[in-house]
């Protein structure tokens, strides 16, 4: 016992005697001379916020286009694709310009255009107009809270065949389902922008001698429209897909319901056909609906 | 000069423009808190009973360190909370409980980031439902006044911390109470934008004659504003003394190398710092 304690106390005296010894500027030198000498070697910081060349990102993405379709294209031409189940650029091209010129194509496009887009702007409001509605009653707000988030989590395309059963083929149950899908989204984005508003703010109303309604009406809904708007962009897309699963289920018209019929007769051309004209819609919405985001947005928080 | 026409402007939009008699009788307040998570929630006092008065055109202020209760007190004379005991009276009216009857300022400027700064200041006015050309009417002049005759139509975020607190200041002002419950407003502001906005409060003071609630922890800023001081002390707080500061006015940043400035901030900082109790 007392050996042992002897012999461990040796080296931490010595270590202690050298130590005392030791300036902390020796020490520092003493640490520099132990550090690898790689890490003292200064190197170029690549700039976070170094602009890619617009240029050659442009030629790049065409670049990208040009490799997929005219690998795709040689590919079903030199027999290593089955142009049977791929098709190829080239009929893709052909159909596009026998379905528009024939016109019923544009009847399709506008169909699930107005069934997406009605459906984005009822989803939108009823959903905001629920979320809003949690603001009056915590009461109401905690009953009503997880049939909501059990509605939001439900996958509601489970709910098309109900939808079409009960609202029929026509355009109203492909509204109902692109509503569907955006309204559950922008309930819960509501009810947090409701559950986030400035508590000093409401306290300075109320010092002000504010009503309910006038609190709800200057402070309540425009401190929540931000969730809203951020939440647009997501629920374009959504209420488009809710219309596409309308028209899967049953339909006589739309692009969902053109895809559906082409894919059973093996019309391959036409499903792509209506898959990259889904595309360039999808494109349009989103853009004009983050021009929206961006002019509301600026408006809100009034930051140019 | 200046403060003629706006009084006049002011005229046609409300009453109650100069100040009024705020008195805080014997106001207390306790909250159930359960001690431990198990235990039934008991009263626990937060504020005990004080008693505070702020004559016409006087500027009050309250020093007292974090959690003596000063914002409970605010809370309490805002009408936003009831107290557990005593009466809030205006001009000898008992008006307990109930909001409206001051404006309220706090060290956020709550200004609405949507909202110009001309809609911002007039939203006391919106409330109260005065037409809006009478509201503007009267914001312009004063906005114009006060330096932010430029900045009307910008938004908040366009604004500094500093012009954000002339605005949130400028909108309790339109409120057109006769009194004024600033609750710590310039807390946030850096050392000189702070004193400029102190002076520049002595000066709106002179020009509205509003009696001024003013909540602070700042020695130096009660001192060089108050007409008097109350000093708030200890958990649940309580009023340790009454001072009449009898500094001349106007005043500027000169009286602050006084002996008499001094000699007041002394007695504040001997109370605050005593533990006694």
């Amino acid at each position: 016992m007392t050996v042992t304690a002897v012999t461990t106390q040796k080296p931490e005296t010595a270590a202690q005697e050298v130590g005392a010894h030791r300036t902390p500027t020796q020490v520092l030198q003493e640490l520099e001379a132990k550090a690898p000498k790689e890490s003292a070697k200064s190197r170029k910081v690549l700039s976070e916020d170094r602009k890619a060349s617009p240029v050659l990102v442009n030629l790049l993405r065409i670049a990208v286009v040009v490799v997929v379709f005219g690998g795709w294209e040689l590919g079903t031409r030199t027999g290593h694709i089955n142009a049977f189940f791929w098709s190829s650029p080239s009929r893709i091209f052909a159909k596009a310009q026998e379905q528009f010129a024939a016109g019923t194509f544009w009847g399709d496009i506008a169909y699930t255009m107005t069934s997406s887009v009605v459906g984005f702007i009822l989803g939108t409001l009823i959903g905001t107009a629920l979320g809003l509605s949690f603001w009056w009653s915590k009461t109401y707000a905690q009953t009503a809270e997880p049939f909501v988030i059990m509605f939001e989590a439900l996958p509601k395309i489970a709910l098309a065949p109900l939808i079409v059963l009960v609202l029929g083929v026509g355009i109203d149950s492909k509204i109902a389902l692109a509503a569907a899908l955006v309204l559950a989204i922008q309930a819960l984005n509501a009810y947090s922008g409701v559950r986030t508003v400035d508590r000093d703010i409401i306290r300075m109303m109320n010092s002000l001698g504010a009503s309910r309604m006038k609190i709800f009406r200057s402070v309540v809904i425009p401190s929540t429209l931000p969730w809203i708007i951020s939440g647009l962009r997501v629920t374009i897309g959504l209420a488009l897909a809710g219309a596409i699963v309308g028209e899967f289920i049953g339909s006589s018209q739309g692009l969902g319901y053109r895809i559906m019929y082409a894919g059973s007769v093996y019309d391959i051309a036409l499903v792509w056909l209506g898959v990259f004209v889904l595309a360039i819609l999808s494109v349009l919405l989103y853009i004009v609906v983050a021009f929206l985001e961006k002019r509301l947005g600026t408006q809100l928080s009034g930051k140019k | 000069m200046a403060a003629e026409i706006v009084e006049e402007d002011l005229g046609t939009v409300a009453t109650g423009v100069a100040g009024s008699t705020l008195t805080v009788n014997n106001v207390g307040k306790s909250y159930n808190i359960a001690k431990t998570p198990k235990s039934p929630p008991e009263p626990t006092p937060v504020l005990q009973p004080v008693s505070i008065t702020a004559p016409p055109g006087e500027l009050v202020t309250i020093v007292g360190p974090s959690g003596c209760g000063k914002s409970t007190l605010f809370g309490i004379v805002a009408g936003l909370e009831e107290p557990t005991q005593g009466t809030v009276e205006i001009d000898g009216q008992d008006v307990t409980g109930t909001t409206g009857h001051v404006g309220y300022m706090l060290q956020k400027d709550m200004l609405l980031p949507w909202r110009s700064i001309l809609d911002n200041v007039i939203i006391g006015l919106e409330v109260r439902g005065v037409k809006r050309s009478d509201a503007v009417a009267a914001a312009r002049p004063l906005l114009q006044e006060y330096g932010l005759g430029d900045y009307e139509q910008a938004r908040p975020a366009q604004l500094s911390g500093g012009m954000r607190q002339r605005a949130a200041l400028l909108r309790t002002l339109l409120f057109n109470r006769p009194i004024m419950l600033l609750d710590e407003p310039f807390g946030a502001l850096d050392a000189q934008t702070r004193l400029q906005m102190q002076l520049w409060l002595l000066e709106v003071q002179e020009s509205f004659q509003k009696s001024i609630v003013f909540v602070t922890h700042d020695i130096d800023e009660a001192v060089l504003l108050s007409d008097r001081i109350y000093v708030m002390r200890g958990r649940p707080g309580y009023v340790a003394r009454e001072i009449h500061v009898d500094l001349p006015k106007p005043r500027d940043t000169q009286i602050t190398t006084t002996p008499e400035f001094t000699a007041y901030k002394d007695e504040v900082r001997s109370l605050l710092m005593d533990k006694g109790e």
